[in-house]
């Protein structure tokens, strides 16, 4: 790729979040019954899901 | 085979062999003859799977179950014979006992008979029995959408409740050493050699609900062995000698997932997670004809290379209800496609696009839906790829556009449109060698629920 996608533009935002692509972060696999699919997403590092 | 009423053994060994109809058919062999196992399970039955088998059957009254089936078990018959090992298969689909006959003939053509039993589980087939439950008020409506299936009763293909593990318990505990079936659920296949060996009662539901989600584990075959697996995945050695997975369970509901030394192959608590949230409603509330398997109390470790043990499953009573699988013809459709090479490939594929759509809305033609794919570009990610994938340098892509429509004769039309544009559309056109596409039937999805008491297993035992 020549140019990065700005989905995934790096660094610190005004808010002081930082954007990363979701690969960084967590693995993942869907499946699907008739027309609906799930999207199953896993921490790569328990620390990373924040309870709210 | 062994003794009805000797201790339980403190460890049985559920190996899956395969996880759809159409996965490999070298798993099933080496999983029976590359190390010890006491069962092989076998999973076929996707929801679509049951109305090409319906249509099949109306066809050929001896036909409307896997047919892969019989070769396979052909070719493993005299290892299962030799080492004891038994059988769960819902390869039956919706002829189970066809199955069952075409096995038996394999299996004397070997020189087996009287050697072997084979049970068969049916029941679940509700299509002949639908006008009789719709007029006594159960509506079967759609699980998703809320409408009663008499809004699309005439044109119903298949329609089968998810039978259980305890249809499946039973022929073992008559002694079957292949078990048959139509549509008993993918985890049932495993939890009943499980209840089998343990003795297990219809409300430990803790333990129910271990054997469900040692079956969710497996059911896939290779997907938690390394297969579709994204973590680390250029690591994982040898997909080629791929082993499937093997459940190793133990009375008290704990088991490791393992798989046969020497294979290819990965198993991680990582590869095992990813296939526990496959095809995952809520994580609290798994629910099956046997049990409510709570997912979110599953403890994985990694007990060793290639070795994941889990723990801690909780489950809760069953319902009182049995999914309906329906499927049901939702018109027509076809798909066609093109292939554009560089320079501006991208462009002449939109291009093209453009051109078909225009002569298309010139014919009067109408379809419920149109889509249109520009793969190379953005068939997988959609609008978010074209937002930064180098359009202009694409070497190739391919317009992939297909219709749907409850009018055959639009679709046909449809289909006569995309050749045309090879001479008189946009330049540098290829990928057409695989002719005119067709229209195909379109099958569509109904899951329902019903009153268990409204169906009944049944279970028989032929001896080959």
């Amino acid at each position: 790729m020549r140019r990065r996608s700005k989905a995934v533009k790096r660094g610190r935002g005004r808010s002081g979040r930082r954007r990363v692509p979701l690969l960084e972060l967590a693995h993942a696999r869907s499946g699907d019954k008739g027309d609906t699919a799930n999207v199953g997403l896993i921490a790569l590092k328990p620390s990373t899901i924040r309870s709210s | 085979m062994t003794a009805k009423r000797s201790p339980p053994p403190p460890t049985v060994r559920i190996a899956a062999g395969q996880g759809f109809w159409g996965d490999w058919l070298e798993a099933p062999y080496r999983q029976v003859t590359g190390g010890p196992i006491d069962y092989l399970m076998m999973d076929y039955l996707a929801e679509v799977t049951m109305s090409i088998m319906q249509k099949q059957k109306s066809r050929d009254p001896s036909l409307g179950y896997a047919t892969d089936f019989v070769p396979l078990m052909e070719r493993i018959l005299p290892t299962l014979a030799e080492r004891g090992i038994k059988v769960t298969a819902n390869a039956g689909g919706v002829n189970p006992r066809a199955c069952a006959e075409a096995v038996a003939a394999a299996a004397r053509a070997l020189g087996l008979a009287g050697k072997l039993k084979i049970g068969i589980v049916t029941g679940d087939d509700l299509l002949g029995r639908l006008d009789g439950l719709l007029a006594r008020g159960h509506q079967l409506r759609n699980l998703d959408t809320g409408r009663p299936l008499r809004d699309v009763r005439d044109r119903v293909l298949s329609a089968n409740a998810y039978l259980g593990a305890w249809p499946v318990v039973e022929a073992l505990r008559r002694d079957a050493d292949i078990v048959i079936t139509g549509r008993v659920t993918d985890t049932g296949l495993t939890l009943a050699p499980m209840i089998h060996a343990f003795g297990w009662r219809p409300d430990d539901w803790d333990l129910l609900a271990a054997g469900t989600v040692a079956g969710h584990t497996i059911e896939c075959g290779a997907q938690c062995s390394g297969g579709n697996c994204l973590v680390e995945w250029q690591r994982i050695p040898d997909l080629a000698n791929v082993g499937y997975p093997i459940v190793a369970a133990h009375p008290d509901g704990t088991f490791e997932i393992t798989k046969h030394a020497g294979t290819g192959g990965r198993i991680t608590v990582a590869g095992v997670t990813e296939q526990l949230v496959y095809e995952m409603g809520n994580p609290a509330e798994y629910i099956t004809p046997d049990c409510v398997a709570d997912f979110t109390t599953i403890r994985l470790a990694q007990a060793g290379k290639d070795r994941v043990r889990v723990s801690g499953v909780r489950g809760r009573p069953a319902t009182d209800k049995l999914k309906v699988s329906i499927a049901y013809s939702y018109g027509y459709k076809a798909v066609g496609s093109l292939v554009y090479a560089w320079p501006d490939a991208y462009k002449k594929a939109k291009a093209a696009d453009r051109v078909l759509r225009q002569r298309l809305k010139d014919l009067g033609l109408g379809f419920e839906a149109m889509l249109s794919e520009f793969v190379g570009a953005d068939a997988t990610h959609g609008p978010l790829a074209l937002a930064s994938a180098p359009l202009g340098e694409l070497p190739e892509v391919q317009l992939r556009i297909g219709v749907r429509s409850p009018d055959r004769a639009a679709v046909e039309r449809f289909t006569r449109e995309i050749a045309p544009l090879i001479l008189n559309g946009p330049p540098s056109v290829t990928g057409f060698a695989g002719g005119r596409p067709k229209p195909e039937q379109i099958v569509a999805y109904w899951p329902a629920l019903v009153d268990k008491r409204m169906v009944e297993p049944c279970v028989e035992i032929v001896d080959v």
